[in-house]
């Protein structure tokens, strides 16, 4: 069983895409980030609930995972 | 180019930001490809700026994520009406012509081209969108270093092409018009 993580409250994921980078503003820390396609996909299915714990505990997602928690878009659940 | 994936967080759940189909973000979330990706680039928010935009025209169309190397921008701009209200740059002189800086065509020789620099700071009927005003306060914040992002050749550029075509096109495919072009100029200062 993986860990659970989910959005820090209060993000809106407010952002822009390109064809394969996403702008996305932090509500929190009011910094703007510039993330892959991918990293913004794994955000908004966490907030959809679109991605299982078990999912998450891909080994190849701990440093996205890692980066994103340091940026106080997500927590463990 | 970017395409604009949600406006702002008005609809759906409250709060969040539902996007419209298509476009890299609406993809269904795979582990494929994110060991190689993730975050690349964090703009951070600077407490207590004033200053909207801290970039070049066309610099501005990218959202601000602009590199710079060396030392970072200087980006302390000033309004029109401080300038109207404080000294001036060294070697700035409010009893020239504005056109000494700008140069005037035909159609503006006189009402631009008869103006001083320091009465172009006032609203002028014929400065439609305040166009002049906001030119005279970024030459002289360029001048006085408080816009090092901006220089005068710049400003020039974007007066004669307004003044030829009466429009401004900070990169192919984009025409700032002379509201467009002064909410730039604005979004400059304080």
């Amino acid at each position: 069983m993986g860990l659970c993580w989910r959005l820090v409250p209060g993000q809106a994921l407010r952002h822009r895409g390109w064809d394969t980078d996403c702008v996305l503003y932090n509500d929190l820390s009011g910094d703007t980030h510039l993330l892959s396609g991918e990293a913004m996909a794994l955000l908004l299915a966490l907030r959809d609930g679109d991605v299982t714990a078990d999912e998450l505990a891909a080994p190849e997602l701990a440093d996205l995972l890692a980066s994103l928690r340091g940026l106080d878009l997500i927590e463990p659940c | 180019m970017a395409t604009e994936q949600q406006p702002d967080a008005t609809a759906g759940q409250p709060g969040t930001a539902d996007l419209p189909p298509g476009g890299a973000a609406r993809r269904r979330f795979t582990r494929a490809g994110v060991a190689a990706s993730g975050v690349l680039l964090t703009l951070h928010s600077q407490p207590g700026m004033a200053v909207e935009v801290c970039t070049t025209p066309s610099g501005s169309l990218s959202g601000g994520l602009q590199s710079f190397r060396g030392p970072p921008p200087v980006c302390a701009g000033r309004s029109p009406g401080y300038w109207k209200t404080h000294s001036w740059p060294s070697g700035c002189n409010k009893a020239q012509l504005y056109a000494k800086i700008f140069a005037c065509n035909a159609v503006t020789a006189r009402t631009y081209g008869s103006c001083t620099q320091g009465g172009i700071l006032d609203p002028q009927k014929f400065d439609t969108n305040g166009i002049g005003r906001h030119l005279m306060a970024c030459y002289l914040n360029v001048k006085a270093g408080l816009s090092t992002f901006q220089d005068v050749p710049m400003l020039q550029r974007i007066w004669n092409e307004y003044q030829s075509k009466g429009f401004y096109a900070p990169t192919a495919g984009v025409k700032w018009d002379g509201a467009k072009i002064v909410e730039y100029l604005r979004g400059t200062m304080y």
